[in-house]
C-alpha cells in the first residue's frame, strides 16, 4: 500500500515572457544523496549504498557550496543539485539516501511555460543508508506541479526512529510510548483492523499535539519533547495513512 | 587675253583669297599637288609622273560671267632640259567663271630623280599670276610666288633620336635624347608633306613603359602634335612601370598625311622582376579592438626577396565577406587612409609596416575566430600580388567584481545569519559571494550591467521567476537570462579531478565564460580538518575564467584575486555562460 502527501501547485508565478526557460531544479540540504528519475526511467544522481553515479539525464548532480571569507562565519552547508534546463513532462521519481543519520529538505523548482513557475518544498529525516521516495510532477502547462512524499506503512516508525535518534523529540519514555502507539497500529493494520488502526492514528495525533503544544509554550522538560520538525514530519505521515483509510 | 589686274591669293585655314581691283575671286586648291607613283622606273631611270592639280573656285573671276579664262600651269624645270623633258603639251583646262573646279595636268618625264624641285608657274591667259598660295591640308600655307619660286614638298620622313651610338636603348628610368626628323622627297610617293605640317608623335606601343617629354621636362602623355620643329624638341621617358621582361619595347611613331615613321625603343628592366609579393601579419591573430601590421616583401618566382623602388605603387584590400570585422589603414605620405581599400601606398612603406587591419569592426561574439583575408597588388599590374590572413577573435571583457568592494560587501546576502556571542547577525556578500560575483560579473560582460549587490537584491526580491531567486544558498544560475535573453546558461557539470580544461577551449574561443568551482584552502585553514577534507574533496568557491593566454586559464576571482586557474588547481564544477549565435 502506498500513501502519499500531496502538495499542489497553489502560488505559482505570475506571467513570463520567456518561452525556454524550461527547468527542474533539485536542492536537497542534509547529509543525503539523492537518484531522480524521469518519466523516461533515465536517472540522475548518486546511490551510496551502491556508489553508483547516474548521468543519465545529464550531470549536473553535484555539490554546490561556496565558502566563507570571514574565519569567524562557518560556510553555509552544502547542497546537493540538480538541474536541467530541458525537463520532459510527466512524473519523476526522486529517492533520497541518507549518508548518517540527518533531518533533511528538499526543494524543486520548476518552471515549465512562461507564465508559471514554482518552488516546493519538504522536509524530512533519513538514516543512514536508508532511503525515502518522493515523486513530484512537471508539466507543460505549469499548472499541475506537484511534489509529495510516498509513504509506507513502515515510514511512521522509521521516521519516529530517526526523530528520536536525531534529538527531534525525546525523552525515551516518551519516544517508547510512541513507539508503542505505532506497533499497535501496525499489529491492527496486519490484522485487517482497519478501524482500530484507525483510532490508534488518532489517538497517536493526539498524543503529538498534546506534547508539542507543551513544547511550544516551553512548560514541557527537556525529556519530553517534540520539536517542530518532527511534529510535521510524523503530521504529514498520519494525515497521510488517515487520509488513506478515507 | 589679258588679265585687268594681277590676282593675289592668300590663304587663310583652306580658304585663298584674290583681289582684283574691285573685282574679286577665290580659288581655292582643295588638295595638294599629288605625284602620281606613275610606272616603276624603266632601266633607262626614265620615269614619267602625272602632276595633277586640282583647283576649285567659289568666286567671281571676271566681271563678264560667261566669259572662260584659260589656266596655264607651267613647270619650269619641266621644261629645262638638263632635267626634264617635256613629253608633250601641258594641258590648259578653261577656268569657268563660276564652278566648282578644273584639273590641270601635265605630264612630265623626269629624268634625274634624285632631285625634283618642284615649281609651277600659273597663268591666266597667258599672264602670269605674281603670287600664289599653295594650299596643303595642314595649317600652315606653302608659298608660291612667282614661277620663279620654288617650295620643297616631302614625300617621306624619318624618325630618328640625336643619339650616334644607341638612340634606341634605354634603361627603365632613362630618357632619351631629343628625336630627330628627316625628310626625304622620294619620288613615286603619293603624299607630300611640309615641315610646317601638323604632324603627330604617339607611343603606339608599351605606352605603359615610358612617356614623352617635352623640352622642359614636362610629362606630355603618349601622344603629342605639332609641327616638325617642335616635334624635334621632345625625347621619350622610359619612367613608367618596369617591363614585364628583362626588355620592354615602346613604339614611338611620327605621322602625317598619311606619312608615318616609327621607331621601337628597347627598355631595360632594371629591377629584378617580381613575380608575388609575401604578406607577413604580425600578430597574425588579434581580438576585436586590436590591430596588426602588415609586412609585405616582394620576391621572385623562387620566392626569393628582390628589391624594387621604393615608390612602386601598391593597393592593398580586405577579401570579399570580411569587410565587417575591421579595416586597413595606413597613414604614409602624410595622410590616412581607412577602408576596405588602400591605394597608392608606397612599397618601401608597406615594406615596414606601414599598413595595419584594425579589427574596429564587429565584435564576433559568440562565433569563432574569423579568417579576414588580406590582399596586395601591384598597381600597374594587378596580377601581381600576394595575401596573408589575420584572425579576429572576439573579445569579452568582464569587470573584475570583489565581494570585498565596500559598495556592496556589507549587502545582506541572501537571507544568510550566523550566531556570535549570542546575536545574530547578518551575512555580508563579502563572506559568500563569490557565486553571485561571478554571475555578475558574467551578465555585466554580456550586456547585463549588474554589480554583486544589485543582483543581490534582484534575487532577494524579483517575484517574476522562481529560478531566478535564492532558494536556500543556491543561486539559481538562470538569473543571469533575467534581462538578456541571448544569454545561455548551461546546465552545471560535475567533474572528477581528471577533467581536461581544453573542454573549455572551445566556448573560450567564441568569448564564452565558465564559473569554475575550486578548492580555496585559505578560506578553511583556520578550520577543522573535517571541515578542511569536506571543502578538500568538494571545493569550496568560485571563481570566473575568462579567457585563455597560451595554455594558462585567466580567470577573475572575487575572493582571492588570483589571475590565473593554475593557483587553485583542479576544478569541481562548472556552469558554462555564452551568447546565443543568431547568425
Amino acid at each position: 500500500m502506498r500513501i502519499t502527501i500531496l502538495f499542489m501547485c497553489l502560488l505559482c508565478d505570475q506571467a513570463f515572457a520567456q518561452d525556454d526557460f524550461k527547468v527542474i531544479d533539485i536542492g536537497a540540504w542534509g547529509e543525503v544523496e539523492y537518484v531522480v528519475t524521469d518519466p523516461k526511467g533515465r536517472r540522475a544522481g548518486v546511490d551510496p549504498r551502491s556508489e553508483v553515479r547516474y548521468g543519465e539525464i545529464n550531470n549536473s548532480y553535484g555539490v554546490y557550496s561556496v565558502d566563507s571569507e570571514d574565519p569567524d562565519i562557518p560556510a553555509p552547508p552544502s547542497v546537493m543539485e540538480f538541474i536541467t534546463y530541458s525537463p520532459i513532462a510527466g512524473t519523476y521519481r526522486l529517492t533520497i539516501f541518507g549518508v548518517s543519520p540527518s533531518k533533511y529538505r528538499i526543494a524543486v523548482t520548476m518552471a515549465a511555460r512562461p507564465s508559471l513557475s514554482t518552488v516546493l518544498t519538504l522536509e524530512g529525516v533519513v538514516d543512514s543508508l536508508q532511503s525515502v521516495e518522493y515523486s513530484f510532477h512537471y508539466d507543460t502547462t505549469g499548472r499541475n506541479a506537484w511534489f509529495r512524499k510516498i509513504i509506507e506503512p513502515q515510514s511512521l516508525r522509521q521516521d519516529l526512529d530517526n526523530c528520536y535518534k536525531l534529538d527531534l523529540l525525546g525523552g525515551r519514555p516518551l519516544y517508547t510510548d510512541l513507539k508503542h502507539r505505532v506497533k499497535k497500529y501496525e499489529q491492527w493494520m496486519e490484522r485487517k483492523g482497519a478501524v482500530k488502526a484507525r483510532h490508534e492514528l488518532q489517538k497517536l495525533k493526539e498524543k503529538l499535539d498534546q506534547v508539542h503544544e507543551k513544547t511550544k509554550r516551553g512548560t514541557q522538560d527537556k525529556n519530553h519533547f517534540v520539536t517542530d520538525l518532527a511534529y510535521r514530519i510524523l503530521q504529514e505521515d498520519i494525515e497521510a495513512l488517515l487520509s488513506a483509510k478515507n | 587675253m589679258g588679265v585687268s589686274c594681277s590676282f593675289r591669293f592668300t590663304l587663310l585655314w583652306g580658304m585663298m583669297f584674290a583681289s582684283c581691283n574691285s573685282l574679286s575671286a577665290q580659288i581655292i586648291i582643295r588638295d595638294t599637288v599629288r605625284i602620281n607613283p606613275g610606272p616603276v622606273p624603266a632601266p633607262a631611270s626614265l620615269v614619267s609622273s602625272t602632276i595633277r592639280i586640282v583647283f576649285t573656285h567659289n568666286g567671281i573671276v571676271d566681271t563678264n560671267p560667261t566669259r572662260s579664262r584659260v589656266l596655264t600651269i607651267r613647270n619650269r624645270l619641266c621644261g629645262d632640259a638638263e632635267t626634264v623633258q617635256i613629253n608633250g603639251p601641258v594641258t590648259v583646262a578653261s577656268v569657268p567663271a563660276r564652278g566648282l573646279g578644273v584639273e590641270a595636268s601635265m605630264v612630265c618625264r623626269i629624268i634625274n630623280t634624285s632631285y625634283l624641285e618642284r615649281s609651277f608657274a600659273f597663268y591666266l591667259d597667258n599672264e602670269l599670276v605674281d603670287s600664289l598660295y599653295f594650299v596643303t591640308d595642314c595649317s600652315v600655307a606653302c608659298l608660291f610666288q612667282g614661277h620663279i619660286q620654288s617650295v620643297p614638298l616631302y614625300t617621306s620622313f624619318s624618325l630618328g633620336v640625336n643619339d650616334p651610338l644607341k638612340p634606341f636603348e634605354l634603361d627603365h628610368g632613362q630618357t632619351s635624347q631629343t628625336f630627330t626628323l628627316s625628310y626625304s622627297s622620294l619620288p613615286c610617293i603619293s603624299t607630300v608633306w611640309h615641315p610646317n605640317c601638323a604632324t603627330t608623335i604617339r607611343i603606339v606601343e608599351g605606352s605603359e613603359l615610358g612617356t614623352l617629354v617635352g623640352s622642359d621636362g614636362t610629362d606630355l602623355g603618349d601622344q603629342y602634335t605639332g609641327t616638325a620643329e617642335q616635334i624635334k624638341t621632345l625625347r621619350f621617358s622610359a619612367t613608367g612601370a618596369q617591363p614585364n621582361d628583362e626588355v620592354g619595347e615602346a613604339v614611338v611613331e611620327v605621322s602625317s598625311r598619311g606619312i608615318s615613321s616609327r621607331v621601337t625603343f628597347e627598355i631595360r628592366r632594371t629591377a629584378p622582376r617580381v613575380h608575388h609579393f609575401s604578406v607577413t601579419i604580425d600578430p597574425d591573430s588579434i581580438h576585436h579592438g586590436s590591430t596588426a601590421q602588415l609586412f609585405v616583401t616582394a620576391r621572385d618566382a623562387e620566392d626569393k626577396v628582390v628589391d624594387i623602388p621604393g615608390d612602386t605603387r601598391l593597393d592593398f584590400f580586405v577579401g570579399s565577406g570580411a569587410g565587417q570585422w575591421g579595416d586597413l589603414g595606413t597613414a604614409s605620405e602624410g595622410f590616412v587612409q581607412k577602408g576596405d581599400l588602400l591605394t597608392g601606398v608606397r612599397y618601401d612603406q608597406a615594406r615596414a609596416g606601414a599598413v595595419v587591419y584594425v579589427a574596429d569592426g564587429e565584435n564576433p561574439l559568440g562565433k569563432g575566430p574569423q579568417i579576414v583575408a588580406l590582399g596586395v597588388q601591384l598597381q600597374t599590374d594587378p596580377t601581381i600580388g600576394g595575401t596573408g590572413s589575420v584572425k579576429v577573435r572576439c573579445k569579452i571583457d568582464p569587470p573584475h567584481y570583489r565581494q570585498r568592494d565596500p559598495a556592496w560587501a556589507s549587502d545582506h546576502y541572501d537571507s544568510a545569519y550566523t550566531v556570535k556571542n549570542g546575536d545574530s547577525l547578518a551575512v555580508g556578500i563579502r563572506t559568500l559571494g563569490c557565486a553571485l560575483s561571478c554571475m555578475a560579473m558574467a551578465m555585466t560582460a554580456y550586456g547585463d550591467t549588474v554589480t554583486p549587490g544589485e543582483l543581490n537584491a534582484f534575487k532577494k526580491s524579483d517575484s517574476t521567476h522562481a529560478d531566478f531567486r535564492f532558494v536556500g544558498d543556491l543561486v539559481k544560475w538562470n538569473a543571469m537570462r533575467r534581462r538578456e535573453k541571448k544569454i545561455i546558461v548551461a546546465e552545471p557539470e560535475n567533474v572528477d579531478s581528471s577533467f581536461n580544461l581544453a573542454t573549455f577551449d572551445p566556448i573560450l574561443e567564441k568569448c564564452g565564460l565558465v564559473i569554475v568551482k575550486v578548492f580555496n584552502p585559505e578560506s578553511v585553514k583556520d578550520k577543522s580538518k573535517e571541515v578542511q577534507e569536506k571543502a578538500k574533496k568538494e571545493g569550496n568557491h568560485w571563481v570566473l575564467i575568462k579567457g585563455k593566454l597560451r595554455e594558462e586559464y585567466d580567470i577573475h576571482d572575487p575572493g582571492r584575486g588570483l589571475t590565473k586557474l593554475s593557483g587553485y588547481g583542479r576544478i569541481y564544477r562548472y556552469v558554462l555562460v555564452y551568447l546565443r549565435n543568431r547568425s
